[in-house]
């Protein structure tokens, strides 16, 4: 295939993924990987690069637009960027040592199931606009764990507060080590921990989502660099489109609603847990 | 590259640590650090698909690839010589760069509103951030 083709192709697949990462906190990295492998052939290792390149992409543009908007977080995103970050340089290091072993499909199906077990959750919180008043725990309050955001669509002021912060520290140093693992953003397991864990509107989820992965992410790129990984004609496109997307998706979210946010992320929530199942079952 | 036209923080109540300001420049920080990639990486495509218009996947995988934070002087070297790969890859540095400058910020911040906590926890990520772009991945390396 010639170059101007894949480059071509790979801008438009982006765009697509840009869009729906940043509706959805994710970073488009599980989106541009598989389809890089399946599509066009690009050796695993690569696609990851190209795929880190575009989540830092997305994480940028999302993040600018909903840090203005004020969605994102500062505070709950700063404070768990301390359990993720770990977690991503433990991951990134750690795929020295499984590329050479059969533990990266199981840990891929395993993930998978987890992903999974999540969906019904999920689809039982899909009439929840708001949050209910929750009580805090220590950890949040003496973080202060709790904000506001102007919701554009119903014309108010939200207040929410953090809840089970050990929990959302754990799922968060979970996504560093799957960041690190397999060159994505982990937007899925960010957007459980800050949605059902610290029990967040669905739209600051997303926004603070957005805002952490970049930080993730960057923790793991030194590694794919030293490993000459990181391959410029492929991950130019593929973050160059992502960034278009997300800057077109960053507009649209503060105009829907979040139970819409939320079967968005549902939606996208399943299908990449089947596809990670198959991905490790396949062993892609 | 902003969003909703509206300004919220007009609507939203004061928050002790971070002023409206604050959030206004951790967007300007992530939105320069976009457009420079999205000029660097667009300028260096286009370059490059001029230069070898017959390369096709296989070609580009067996040149040699970008030189990353542990090979600054080698990095230089390449983008002193014009290598359009070397300026998308100084357009991936931007971002990093701007990932971690807010990272900053916010540590900033927080040692400002005297949230020490926070500020701690921001001084920590950086340093972690710092620790794996320069030298985890040249251990690994």
């Amino acid at each position: 295939m010639l170059l101007i083709v894949l480059v071509v192709s790979l801008l438009l697949i982006a765009v697509a993924a840009g869009f729906v990462g940043s509706l959805a906190g994710l970073g488009g990295g599980v989106v541009l990987a598989p389809v890089l492998v399946l599509f066009f052939n690009v050796p695993f290792g690569y696609a990851i690069g190209a795929s880190a390149v575009s989540v830092l992409a997305t994480a940028a543009t999302s993040g600018a637009a909903y840090v203005h908007d004020r969605l994102t977080d500062l505070r709950i995103g700063s404070v768990l960027e301390i359990a993720t970050v770990p977690g991503a340089l433990i991951g990134a290091s750690a795929t020295v040592v499984l590329s050479h072993t059969s533990l990266v499909p199981v840990l891929l199906i395993l993930l998978g199931v987890v992903l999974v077990s999540t969906v019904p959750g999920s689809l039982s919180m899909r009439h929840e606009e708001h949050p209910p008043d929750v009580e805090p725990d220590a950890l949040s309050r003496r973080f202060h764990l709790e904000g506001n955001y102007y919701d554009l669509l119903h014309q108010k002021v939200v207040h929410y507060k953090g809840q089970n912060t050990v929990t959302a520290l754990l799922v968060m140093f979970a996504a560093g080590i799957v960041s690190g693992l397999f060159g994505i953003g982990s937007g899925v397991l960010k957007v459980l921990a800050l949605d059902r864990a610290l029990r967040l509107p669905m739209k600051v989820a997303t926004a603070t989502s957005n805002f952490m992965i970049g930080v993730t992410v960057t923790a793991g790129v030194g590694v794919l660099f030293a490993g000459g990984l990181i391959v410029p004609m492929l991950a130019a496109p593929a973050a160059v489109g992502t960034a278009a997307g997300a800057f077109a998706g960053s507009r649209l979210l503060p105009k829907l609603t979040n139970r819409l946010i939320r079967w968005v992320f549902t939606a996208v929530l399943l299908v990449l847990a089947i596809e990670t199942i198959v991905r490790g079952a396949f062993a892609l | 590259m902003t969003g909703a036209s509206t300004d919220p923080s007009a609507r939203l109540p004061p928050d002790p640590t971070f002023s409206p300001e604050a959030y206004v420049s951790v967007s300007r920080i992530l939105r320069g650090g976009v457009i420079a990639f999205v000029i660097l990486a667009t300028g260096g495509m286009i370059a490059e698909l001029w230069l070898h218009p017959g390369y096709t996947l296989s070609s580009i995988l067996s040149t040699p690839q970008s030189f990353g934070p542990d090979r600054l002087a080698a990095f230089y070297a390449r983008l002193i010589a014009g290598s359009p790969t070397a300026f998308i890859t100084l357009g991936v540095f931007a971002m990093i760069i701007v990932v971690v400058g807010r990272v900053v910020f916010v540590a900033y911040h927080a040692f400002h509103g005297h949230e020490r906590p926070l500020a701690y926890i921001a001084t920590v990520v950086v340093l972690l951030l710092l620790l794996g772009l320069f030298v985890i991945g040249a251990v690994v390396a």
